[in-house]
């Protein structure tokens, strides 16, 4: 069948030609609508509940995201910059993507007197005076409000939350907001910090356009120096520079069409790509360079018919088992994870189909250059190999014990393993946004956090005491916990309202009880008049916590309690602010509060209570890497046996194929745990990569070897033979497919950058193993069913 | 606070035949905003408040005002009706032309009154999209004038008239840097009106959907008011609307705030 597909090419090469051009040009053009998706937590399916609960909020809830603006500056309770903090809050204000902007300077003041209340804006215009300056701060430290982002604990600096409508489109908002920031940092004293969800994916996205335009231009020119290297003629540089921009536009248009974005993740899709498809280029080119130097008088189309009858299986085989690796990052389950691997994937299958049509259409129809006949080169580098080889067979008693205990060092490299997720440490140290968010986290409240929602059976079912009062005890307990910067719950708004219906007495700073006592007063017709006379009467909580909400719907700013509870009071959320992004951190947050909901809330039948936000989606991505990392290894290791099992027809034979990718993952995880690099969403696929790309080197390894053994060698004169016809094929492919790869470390992501130098390593260890490990093997234990 | 007689005075008008002489937004204004002087007034409002997710929030409330026509000093009286969690929460405002308003508040489960001292514009009526200034005649004379043009819009033939606030005081009490109104121009009424911030935005829409006549006269008895930046809609509906029907002095002080209906 194969061969008959070659012919089919041969006869019409020209046609193969037009027809791959065409669809190239479609595909360019479906490819200029692609997105970028720079938010790690989209990724999440929605099978994860805390990811579907997340996107529940935002639908009951206006607002989920926020920006967070710090001034900071040395005694800010000046008039400058009160005016300055004014000024900006009414600028942040008026925006139609803004929901609210919660400033110093914009809060209501509801305050008990003795006839009754007070409600007023904290200010009517920025302060100029002393005396009303002292107000503004007497007012804002006595407000009751979680102050925790308003004013930083050493009053070091102003707070301010832009929170973002869940339709706006935060990316546009943040691209006008930033120049505006940085206009207004310069017209104050003050320093603009600005940090957030929201501003942390805008960085991100830059950071990925930058990336992807580093690596492709890198990429092409890395790989048009090493064709020149190699080929030194223009068909050997642009025939395999067009296979790999042809698949990376193919694959760009594919993921368009299909109305996928680029992400975090699928930015090194490209130059995955890209140092995948060369090498089946190079392998047929440099065997059609071999064959023409092997005959005298080479006629193109039949030189070409030769090198794809020998090359045709060898590139489908390959392929097939790289695009195997990168199906099994689709076990991860995180989307973006899963569409690396399955575009890759794609990627790799248009490679071999542009390779196999493409390559030998223009081979079989350029005439041969005279200077390429008769020539063969490389012999030199071939016996160094062969040299390898029979060093290989000398020491093969060493070799043994060389493996187990390179397999105990990595099982102690391993043992060191942490696996951590953080969008802010994935930025060099000296960018901004780290900067920005380390000063907030240490004076602030925070900007991550955990929302816990909670949902009624009926509408009003948020206004029952006792789950009140809960709330405020969760408050309580979370407080006391390590980095947990703010609580902000229902719980609040009718502790402050009670509070100042009861003259502002501390001791009414509380939840009604299910049966309060109240002393209210009656009107009684006496002598004529009316007079009011005092008494004492039984109230039920539920009825004062409604009476208290209608109040604080009046008086206050509606958008203050949007964003905790829904309008028929049926869903509710406490907000729990934390200053730090540490995995060990989120996850003893997350425990205790799990602990707590489950222990009270979720007790009584009628309400249901659970943890998500940011935080805990962050918690979640982070399981993911654990569970998705065990998958997505063993997925890839069973469909590379079952192709290799295939390909061999022998289950043996094909797992000796993967011995040379144990020893490279082992001494991966080692190296990650020596080095300190964590396992992170990008780390993660580094192990179905090099399974997928690094068995390659196995299979020609073996191949060659049971070719050899089938000759009449033995296993020990087959190794050098062995190494001299495939070794240095092993050789360049890995050297090449490496330099590729390592491109990515020019990343400006610390995760990406690490997850290329590890990919890079993994493909020389590959390389390694299939030409040490593999011989090794085969020396020592001499099996049986390679022979057959 | 500006003097705003708070009974509902934008939303009704005279019937009346003009001749039009001359259509100057002023003058058209004018008319549109002459009307009797109504001493009292008592309705049932409905109020529905709707975000953008379709949730919503209802509340009905005994409205009750009065006013003095020597002084056009303004009494005012609400009470809740549903939900019943709210019933019986009530507010009285009691305008003083030397001094700041009057205003009480209610809770029957506390039994208490308490007296309310709020600076400010006042703000949102009833938390809803309504400010007490959209509810309440807008001062002919606080405003410029223009007549943009005429409109067909509903299949009303209308004046376009935009009115921009004639001082700064204006614009910080009302929050509003212009108005653009739709005039009807058989029957004069005001069926469509959009409000922009003082960043110059289109911040609110209103569009009166039904007109009822009371005594002669037509009030618009059903409103929509959407605010386009929060996406947040409040309707507001009259029914048993009563005017200067007796109501006795007695009746807004903090004692019948407080007394079971």
């Amino acid at each position: 069948m194969m061969q008959r597909f070659n012919e089919f090419v041969l006869r019409f090469p020209k046609s193969f030609i037009l027809a791959i051009a065409i669809i190239t040009l479609g595909m360019g053009y479906a490819s200029r609508s692609i997105r970028m998706e720079p938010d790690v937590t989209q990724a999440l399916p929605q099978k994860i509940p805390a990811k579907r609960l997340y996107d529940k909020m935002g639908e009951i809830f206006p607002s989920k995201e926020f920006v967070f603006v710090g001034l900071s500056g040395t005694n800010l309770f000046l008039p400058a910059h009160l005016q300055t903090v004014w000024d900006l809050t009414n600028k942040l204000e008026h925006d139609s993507a803004v929901y609210s902007v919660i400033s110093p300077t914009n809060i209501s003041v509801i305050q008990g007197t003795s006839e009754g209340m007070e409600v007023h804006d904290i200010l009517a215009s920025a302060p100029n005076t002393d005396d009303q300056i002292a107000k503004f701060k007497h007012d804002l430290l006595n407000s009751d409000l979680a102050l925790g982002n308003l004013l930083a604990k050493d009053e070091s600096a102003f707070g301010i939350m832009i929170f973002l409508k869940n339709t706006a489109d935060v990316k546009e908002y943040i691209k006008d907001l930033i120049p505006a920031m940085d206009q207004f940092d310069q017209k104050t004293d003050l320093d603009l910090l600005l940090t957030g969800k929201p501003i942390l994916n805008y960085y991100v996205s830059l950071g990925m356009q930058r990336d992807m335009a580093v690596f492709f231009m890198s990429g092409i020119g890395i790989i048009f120096i090493l064709l020149a290297f190699i080929f030194r003629n223009l068909r050997g540089i642009f025939l395999p520079l067009s296979v790999v921009i042809f698949a990376v536009i193919w694959t760009m248009g594919a993921m368009a069409i299909l109305g996928r974005p680029m992400s975090h993740a699928t930015e090194i899709m490209p130059i995955l790509i890209m140092a995948i498809a060369v090498a089946d280029s190079i392998h047929i080119i440099s065997h059609f360079y071999h064959h023409v130097s092997l005959t005298p008088d080479p006629v193109a189309r039949t030189i070409t018919r030769a090198t794809m009858t020998e090359m045709l299986s060898p590139v489908v085989m390959t392929s097939l088992t790289t695009m195997a690796g990168f199906l099994a990052l689709g076990t991860v389950g995180a989307e973006s994870i899963s569409e690396l691997g399955y575009f890759t994937a794609f990627g790799v299958f248009s490679a071999l189909i542009i390779s196999i049509t493409w390559i030998p259409a223009f081979l079989a129809i350029l005439k041969i250059p005279k200077r390429y006949r008769g020539k063969e080169s490389r012999r030199h580098a071939a016996d160094w190999v062969e040299k390898w080889g029979f060093f290989l067979v000398r020491r093969q008693k060493w070799l043994m014990p060389f493996i187990v205990l390179m397999t105990l060092f990595s099982i102690w490299g391993i043992s060191r393993l942490q696996h951590s997720f953080s969008s802010v440490e994935n930025f060099p140290v000296d960018h901004p946004v780290r900067f920005a968010n380390e000063i907030v986290n240490e004076h602030f409240a925070g900007t991550t956090s955990f929302d816990i929602m909670i949902e009624g059976r009926e509408p009003g079912d948020m206004k029952d005491p006792v789950l009140l009062s809960q709330l405020d005890e969760l408050k309580q307990l979370a407080l006391k916990i390590d980095h947990v910067g703010s609580v902000q719950s229902l719980a609040d708004f009718i502790k402050r309202i009670n509070k100042v219906l009861h003259a502002d007495d501390p001791a009414f700073y509380t939840i009604p009880p299910i049966e309060a006592r109240v002393t209210g007063s009656e009107w009684v017709e006496k002598n004529g008049g009316w007079v009011e006379v005092s008494k004492e009467y039984t109230v039920s909580g539920e009825e004062l916590v409604a009476q208290y909400l209608q109040l604080f719907e009046m008086s206050g700013k509606p958008q203050d309690m949007s964003n905790l509870v829904d309008y028929p009071y049926r869903h509710a959320k406490v907000s729990i602010m934390i200053n730090s992004d540490k995995q060990s951190t989120l996850r003893a947050i997350d425990q205790e509060l799990t602990t707590y909901i489950n222990e009270n809330m979720n007790r009584n039948e009628n309400i249901s209570a659970a943890i998500t936000g940011m935080a805990k989606l962050f918690l979640v991505v982070d399981d993911l890497i654990v569970k998705g990392q065990i998958w997505s290894i063993l997925t890839s290791l069973l469909l590379v046996w079952v192709i290799t099992w295939a390909m061999f027809r022998s289950p043996t034979v094909g797992l000796f194929n993967t011995i040379p990718l144990f020893f490279a993952l082992f001494l991966n995880f080692a190296f990650m745990g020596f080095a300190g690099i964590n396992l992170n969403l990008e780390t993660l696929t580094i192990s179905s990569i090099a399974i997928g790309v690094g068995v390659d080197y196995a299979i020609h390894f073996v191949h060659r070897y049971r070719i050899k053994l089938r000759e009449g060698l033995d296993f020990d004169a087959a190794v050098p033979a062995t190494m001299r016809e495939a070794g240095l094929a092993i050789f360049f492919n890995s050297i090449t497919v490496a330099a590729g790869f390592s491109i990515i470390a020019m990343s400006q992501f610390v995760a990406i950058m690490e997850m290329g130098v590890l990919i890079t390593l993994t493909m020389l260890t590959a390389a390694f193993g299939a030409l040490t490990i593999l011989p090794g093997v085969f020396l020592t234990f001499k099996p049986k069913s390679l022979a057959r | 606070m500006r003097r705003t007689s708070i009974c509902i005075g934008i939303l009704f008008f005279i019937l009346t035949d003009y001749a039009w002489m001359q259509n100057t937004g002023y003058d058209i204004m004018e008319r549109a905003l002459k009307r009797s002087s109504i001493k009292t007034m008592q309705a049932d409002l409905k109020l529905v408040l709707e975000t953008r997710t379709g949730d919503t929030r209802e509340r009905e409330i005994a409205f009750f005002s009065k006013t003095d026509p020597s002084t056009d000093l303004t009494k005012m009286l609400m009470k809740f009706v549903y939900p019943k969690d709210v019933r019986g929460t009530g507010f009285l405002t009691i305008e003083h032309a030397d001094r700041a308003d009057d205003r009480f508040l209610y809770l029957p489960a506390l039994r208490q009154i308490k007296k309310i001292a709020s600076s400010g514009s006042g703000g949102n009526f009833m938390s809803s999209d309504f400010t007490y200034y959209d509810i309440g005649t807008p001062e002919l004379e606080d405003w410029t004038y223009r007549l943009l043009g005429e409109e067909t819009r509903n299949r009303r033939l209308s004046f376009m008239i935009e009115a921009l606030p004639k001082s700064q005081q204006v614009l910080d009490e009302t929050g509003y840097s212009k108005i653009i109104r739709w005039v009807d121009q058989t029957d004069l009424s005001m069926f469509h009106s959009e409000y922009y911030d003082k960043s110059g935005e289109l911040k609110k829409k209103l569009d009166v959907e039904k007109f009822t006549l009371i005594n002669g006269v037509p009030f618009a008895t059903d409103m929509v008011m959407q605010d386009v930046i929060i996406e947040h809609t409040s309707r507001m509906t009259f029914e048993d609307l009563e005017i200067d029907i007796p109501i006795s002095d007695d009746f807004f002080t903090p004692r019948y705030l407080q007394r079971e209906q």
